[in-house]
């Protein structure tokens, strides 16, 4: 496993450092392909970390400045998401000190808009969709309610899916306090669903 | 172990192979254990399907969402360009006066020596006015290279906290 994840990653190396080079430049048609690219996870991400449709997608715009203005400080060797991820956190917090923002529903209630990835209960029978948004409805009101710092670990390992590392880089901690948030947050989940449980 | 522990322990085993992974032998136990005790069986399938949930569930992202920041950024950048080009001319402009200003010590002394020696004044006056005048524009240059640096930094400035 670990041979194939350093040869990945050696693969990979080439293209994070054009993308580093390109950041410098501030070059557009790479920026504008890195929107495109990110912009169903980096919305969801703010959407989730915020709670607001209207805050995600300012802060969405906003983190897309500030790539291009702080583009430079991209290292080049590690993996794009986590700078980004980084960006769009720093920038939750800075919102959140200005503004309260609330209302977690709508992260898993979509509204006018377009959906990117099909709905886990598309394909399923009535009574497994039924189960499937009943328990989509609950891991909302849950989200909605453990505390931000192990909410954002939770959605950065398990939705992300970024490595332990990655998210020490996002959230700028040690790896032992990403673990025991990890922990924590499992745990603390695992008390609201209990509660929510009907 | 007793029971108590057994499912604990399982718990633990849960989380900590959705974290960081578990051990071949951790695993065959845990395994062997969800087999047993319906219990951690049903917490296993029950975090299994939040977890697929949470990596499953859709959002909506808003209509142009993409092409507006596209837009923004693009229009920004020309901004950025365009203060770059101009900061280059300020620096060019600054190196340029300042060689010349520097060329032309040896000569703007003299004037000043004779000036001080024409009008009569002590040395340290006129010595004091070629100081002035060679200090004061490179000065008050400087300080608003410095300020205008302040500001821009400050714009960009990330607060480093965590949420509460
Ligand atoms: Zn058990």
């Amino acid at each position: 496993m670990e041979g194939v994840f350093s040869l990945n990653a050696l693969a990979m190396e080439p293209e994070t450092r054009a993308l580093a080079r390109g950041l410098r430049r501030r070059e557009p048609d790479l920026l504008e392909a890195l929107i495109l690219r990110y912009e169903y996870r980096l919305y969801r991400y703010l959407l989730y970390l915020t709670g607001s449709a209207e805050a995600a997608s300012d802060l969405f715009q906003e983190t897309w400045l500030r790539v291009l203005t702080r583009g430079h400080q991209y290292d080049g060797v590690s993996r794009f998401e986590p700078w980004l991820f980084s960006i769009a956190r720093h920038l939750v917090i800075d919102a959140s000190r200005r503004r309260r923002l609330v209302s977690f529903e709508e992260a898993f209630e979509p509204a006018e808009g377009r959906e990117r990835e099909p709905r886990a209960a598309d394909a399923a029978s009535p009574l497994a969709e039924y189960e499937s948004r009943e328990l989509a409805n609950r891991l909302g009101e849950v989200l909605a309610r453990l505390p931000g710092v192990y909410r954002e670990v939770l959605l950065l390992r398990f939705q992300e899916e970024l490595t332990l590392e990655e998210i020490a880089v996002v959230i700028r901690a040690p790896l032992s306090t990403v673990k025991s948030r990890l922990y924590r947050g499992l745990s603390a989940a695992r008390e609201l669903m209990e509660d929510k449980r009907p | 172990m007793n029971d108590g522990n057994a499912h604990e322990r399982a718990q633990r085993l849960m989380d900590r192979d959705r974290v960081e992974g578990i051990a071949l032998e951790e695993r065959r136990w845990l395994d062997a254990h969800l087999a047993a005790c319906e219990t951690c069986a049903a917490w296993a399938e029950a975090g299994e399907a939040a977890l697929r949930m949470l990596r499953s569930v859709s959002v909506a992202v808003p209509p142009g969402l993409a092409t507006s920041a596209t837009l923004l950024v693009r229009e920004r950048g020309a901004q950025l360009r365009k203060q770059r080009a101009q900061n280059l001319a300020l620096a060019a402009a600054c190196a340029l006066s300042w060689v010349a200003g520097v060329a032309s010590a040896p000569l703007v002394w003299r004037l000043f020596a004779w000036l001080g020696s024409a009008l009569d004044l002590p040395g340290m006056v006129w010595q004091l006015a070629f100081v002035f005048w060679w200090f004061v524009p490179a000065a008050a240059a400087t300080l608003v290279i410095i300020v205008a640096r302040t500001r821009s930094r400050t714009d960009l400035n990330m607060s480093d906290s965590d949420f509460v």
